[in-house]
């Protein structure tokens, strides 16, 4: 009985600790995505004038399920009966995801940053807007692979020997 | 033998870790959680050693009468 218990203690935090890892690992690629998503867009909306709605559709088919979540409930919801501007829009979409997306708040609050800009101005402006926001994801991408990189071990090994410290000491 | 060769193992086993956690703590440059960490390995291994030496008082005084 007391083997199994200690078993548990052992396997959950290692779990634990993995998940953690994972979870540093995820926000990278979230990032990743990202800067390639609003790379895309500048594309579609700098050289193609493609209305944002259909450009959103059209890039979220390329992407990784959760960004392609993201922004297809967008496009969804620019076209939508609610008639919500882009703004309006991007800051719903955003809140409604911000439970299931590896992403910390700096990410957020960039994301956030974007949407203020999102379709109030001209196309030059839009452009800048969203050439400022990837060099933003860029850098906070570099920040998370450095992050990644130091951290991923750390929290794996510290989830199976915290593990191992709660069992040693109340076995 | 004594019972209490168990405790032993117990304390040799939380230093181990300690020292495994410190190190991993050092290699990921975050050297204030490693001093951190030491210290409440000492405070942990004193809170198992302090009931043991409080027992080991009690014993001397009951041997001397007091």
């Amino acid at each position: 009985m007391k083997m199994i218990g200690a078993f548990l203690v052992i396997a959950a935090s290692t779990m634990a600790g993995w998940v953690y890892s994972t979870l540093l690992k995820k926000r990278l690629h979230l990032l990743n995505a990202l800067v390639q998503c609003f790379q895309w867009l500048e594309t579609e909306v700098g050289y193609g004038s493609v209305p944002l709605g259909e450009a959103f559709m059209r890039i979220s088919a390329r992407l990784p399920k959760e960004v392609h979540v993201l922004l297809s409930s967008f496009a969804a919801e620019l076209n939508g009966t609610a008639g919500l501007t882009a703004d309006e829009a991007w800051q719903k979409i955003l809140t409604q995801n911000r439970e299931g997306l590896a992403l910390k708040a700096e990410d957020w609050a960039l994301l956030t940053d974007f949407g203020w800009t999102l379709g109030t101005t001209d196309r030059e402006h839009q452009v800048s807007a969203i050439r400022q926001t990837i060099a933003r994801l860029r850098h906070q991408a570099t920040e998370a692979e450095e992050e990644c990189e130091k951290n991923e071990r750390l929290y794996r090994y510290l989830g199976i020997a915290a593990g191992t410290l709660v069992v040693l000491l109340f076995y | 033998m004594i019972p209490e060769v168990d405790l032993i193992f117990k304390i040799a086993g939380v230093g181990i870790v300690i020292l495994l956690l410190n190190i991993l703590f050092k290699q990921a440059g975050k050297d204030e959680y490693a001093y951190i960490l030491t210290l409440v390995g000492v405070v942990l291994v004193f809170i198992v050693a302090i009931q043991m030496i409080q027992r080991f008082f009690q014993e001397v005084r009951a041997v001397f009468g007091f």
